[in-house]
Parts: structure tokens; sequence; C-alpha cells
């Protein structure tokens, strides 16, 4: 039986913001076996404490019931029973940041906090394509070549925006926002796709000490620790290690 | 710099983000904006301002000298001044776009509704990503290769799901509603760009009234808005069509 997938409920705008509102949902998550485009949504699917489950992916026959034919897509069942559909990574992680308290407390805080996020997916797309994207006997001469072209600059401006909020770990106010996630998905994703026989990620306490900070602030926080304890998570590391290749 | 200095740049008001956030709540503000005298990643930002009819200008570009101001040292920035006074930088284009269209009720009117958008938003920008990529950014003797693929391998499935998405709100020309949202103004400017930067030689890129027709009726009502209308038809708009045309050499 092709695996099916939850029906986005039909109704008007009004009634779906207001079913938005809810504080008690569940969601299913359907993306590929590794992280990916889905792994910032899983981390904040994580933190957030809500009940969250994947749906077993059959993506032949899947694809015709995603709005943009791509994955991940995420349902969210309200707690009056209404299913919201969520669709396009970035999209789906500026929701589910707002909807958890991660995405500032006005209008200004939320630009700063974008400021960042994007700032770093600049380089999370350079990685991507330089490095998870070369072909194999390149890998290693590509990533070195990121580390001393495109991240003594990322460094060198983060450590500085950091300094200015107090060098607390954090990037805005103080406490966790989607800014310090995102940051600390990219070292991390960096320092776990190192290319075997590429030079050091310049990426440590002694030579980045503000954004170490931010990294050991997001991965200590308990939802996240457990979370990147569980079987799952090591299997979506071992899938994202054998789908690139590296 | 000296004083008389027409490359210094406007000063952040440096103070608690409490009174930050209080003077980014106006929509009585006043914009400078520093950028390349091209469309570029610059677009959108301009566009916004024009529909938020706001009072706005661009600032001299002296980049080499500019740089080390600029929190990323990079452009756009987008200097805003609150009635008060108080001077607010904004940075990366992405965020000021979503700043500027939230301040001015172009983001929807709930959680759900920005998300809507937002998913909109997000999908013509990776389409567009990809054409900087594989069309903007194409060694000169593989551009036509390049785009022609591009228009096959991208732009048909993307007018595929994106006419569904606006047949799904009636086919009358807009993602939501019976308005202009960011969703519109985002696939309206990528629309245009695709077919204002056709390197000479490609076939016609697939966007028309015949191969896109809701598209193609966003387009007709994002350029016929009176403040989009009066806007193409200035010379800075002219010169930036030209910049852009100049820097990636079409």
């Amino acid at each position: 039986m092709a695996a099916s997938l939850p029906v986005p409920t039909q109704a008007d705008t009004t009634t779906l913001g207001h079913a938005a509102a809810s504080t008690n949902s569940t969601f299913k998550i359907l993306y590929f076996g590794l992280h990916g485009r889905g792994e910032l949504t899983r981390t904040l699917l994580a933190y957030s404490g809500a009940k969250w489950e994947e749906l077993p992916v059959d993506w032949p026959n899947q694809k015709e019931h995603t709005p943009f034919k791509c994955l991940p897509v995420v349902y969210e069942t309200t707690q009056d029973g209404t299913i919201l559909e969520l669709a396009e990574s970035q999209a789906i992680e500026r929701y589910l940041a707002n909807k958890y308290g991660l995405y500032g407390k006005n209008a200004y805080e939320t630009h700063k906090i974008e400021q960042i996020f994007s700032s770093a997916d600049g380089v999370a797309q350079a990685f991507s394509q330089k490095i998870i994207g070369a072909a194999q006997d390149k890998r290693v001469e590509e990533a070195n070549k990121l580390y001393v072209e495109v991240l003594p600059k990322f460094i060198g401006i983060h450590e500085g925006l950091l300094a200015k909020n107090g060098s607390s770990g954090h990037y805005v106010g103080n406490s966790i926002t989607l800014a310090d996630i995102k940051v600390a998905n990219l070292i991390d994703r960096l320092l776990f796709l190192r290319p075997n026989g590429a030079d050091e990620v310049p990426f440590s306490a002694a030579k980045t000490p503000n954004l170490w900070k931010v990294l050991e602030k997001v991965n200590s926080h308990p939802s996240l620790a457990v979370w990147k304890k569980s079987d799952r998570y090591q299997e979506l590391n071992a899938g994202t290690k054998s789908l690139f290749k590296f | 710099m000296t004083p008389n200095d027409k490359f210094a740049l406007p000063v952040p008001t440096q103070a608690d983000t409490k009174v930050l956030a209080e003077a980014s709540k106006s929509t009585n503000s006043t914009y400078q904006l520093l950028y390349f005298p091209m469309h570029g990643r610059g677009e959108l930002t301009r566009t916004l301002l024009v529909f938020s009819g706001a009072k706005w200008e661009e600032l001299p570009l002296d980049l080499d000298v500019q740089k080390q101001q600029l929190p990323f040292k990079l452009i756009p920035i987008l200097y805003e001044t609150a009635p008060d006074g108080t001077i607010l930088e904004l940075a990366e284009s992405h965020a000021i776009e979503r700043y500027l269209a939230t301040k001015y009720g172009l983001n929807g009117t709930d959680p759900y509704s920005t998300h809507k958008i937002d998913q909109i938003y997000t999908s013509t920008d990776f389409a567009n990503q990809l054409f900087w990529q594989r069309v903007r950014w194409a060694p000169l003797d593989r551009r036509i290769e390049e785009a022609h693929k591009f228009y096959d391998e991208i732009l048909l499935p993307y007018i595929a799901n994106h006419e569904a998405q606006l047949e799904s709100n009636g086919g009358n020309g807009y993602y939501f509603g019976e308005s202009i949202t960011l969703a519109d103004l985002k696939s309206a400017h990528f629309i245009d760009r695709v077919l204002f930067m056709r390197p000479k030689g490609t076939k016609e890129p697939p966007f028309s009234k015949e191969k896109s027709p809701n598209l193609w009726k966003v387009l007709q009502r994002v350029n016929g808005h009176p403040a989009m209308t009066a806007w193409k038809k200035t010379k800075r708009y002219q010169d930036l069509d030209a910049g852009s045309l100049s820097f990636f050499q079409f």
C-alpha cells in the first residue's frame, strides 16, 4: 500500500489562520533519511517539545501530492483538529521559529535574526554547491579553498556581531533564537562533512570563541541534547554521509 | 572621511533594543538605499520602497571605502530614519524585503497566511538563484545552452507548480486574496528578470499569456500598479536596466 499522506484541511484563510495559533499542535514530517534540507526543521520540532513523528517516504507515489513537488513537507494538526500543510524548508523553519518563540519579540529583532540567518545561509549554500556538489576527486581541494576563502570572513564578521551582544553565546537578546540554531547547524555540518584528507575546519573554542559558545548553548539545550543522542539522529548522520558519499 | 564627503554613510543609532524596536514600528519612515547601479539583489527592495509610498533615495556608492562600515561587508544596505530621528540599519536583501513587506502590510495577516506567502517566495527564490548561477554567471560561450536547459529543466516545473497555486486562488492574478502581497511581487520580479535578461539567440522563455496564463496575470497586476508603472518610466529605472545588462554582459 502506498504510503498515504495527511489531507490538509480545506477552509478559508481566516479559519486556517485561527487554527495556526494553536500551541498544542502535533506534527508529521515527510523528508528523506538524511539531514539535508530537513535538518533545521527536525531541530526546531525537537526544540519545541511538541509531539512529532516522521512519515514513511514513498517518493514516486507521494510527489504529486506535495505543493511544489519537493521535500520537506510538514503536516501540522492543530488543537482543534485542523490539518495545515507547511512546505519549503526555510518557510517551514520561519513558521516554526515564530510559533515557538525563536523569532524575536518585535519586527526589529526578527530582522536582526533574519540578517544572521541569511548570512549563514550564504555559507551553507556555498558549502553545498562547492563541496557536496564537487566531484569526489576535487572535494578536498574545494573544501580547503572554502576554509581559507569563505570561512575567515564569515568568522570575523560573526565573532564581532556576537561580541556586540556581550559575547553571551546569543546573537539577539539573552536567549536562543533561530539565528543561534541556524549558525550552530552550519558549524555542525561543516565539522561533520569534512572530506577525508582536508585541512581542519577553522571553528574551535580557541579560534572562534563566540561562535563556539553559540554552538555549545544550542547543543546543550536539553531537548536538543536528547535529540542528538537518539537512534534516529545517528541514522540521519549515517544517511547523510552515505548519500553524499563522504 | 571629511565632513562633506559625499560617500559618508548614515550612522545607525546606538540605543537599547527597546528604543530601536519602538522606532521600527513607524510607517512614516524615510529610507536611504546603498546598492550598485543595477537591479541585481537590490531590485525587490526598491520595488517594495516604491510600493510603500515612503520617501526614499539612493546613496552614492564607493564600496571599497564604505565596506568597512557595513555589518556583513555586503550590499544592499538600507537605512531607515524614523520620525523621531532614530536611524536603523537593515541588511541582507531577503531580510530587508521581509521587513519592508511586513511593515507595509504585504506579508500576510496571520502566521499561516505569512507562511503561504513565504512558500511562494522561497520556491521562486530557489528558481531565481539557479537563474543567477546557471545563466547570469554562465561563461559567454555556454550561455545559450545553459539558458535553454534552465527554461526546460527549471522553468517548466516552476510554471506547472505556480499555475496550480494561482488556480487554487481562483486564477485572479493574485496568489492570495484579492490584493498584491510579497508573493506576487517576488514572482513578478522573477518573470521580469528572466524575460529581460535573455541571452541573444535563445528561444523564448516559456513565460507568456498562452503558456503561463495565471503567472502572466500576476505580472500584469504588479506592472499595472500605478506605483510600479511610474517607477518603471523613471530615468533611474532605465539606468538600472542598462546597468544590469552591462554588468552581466548581456
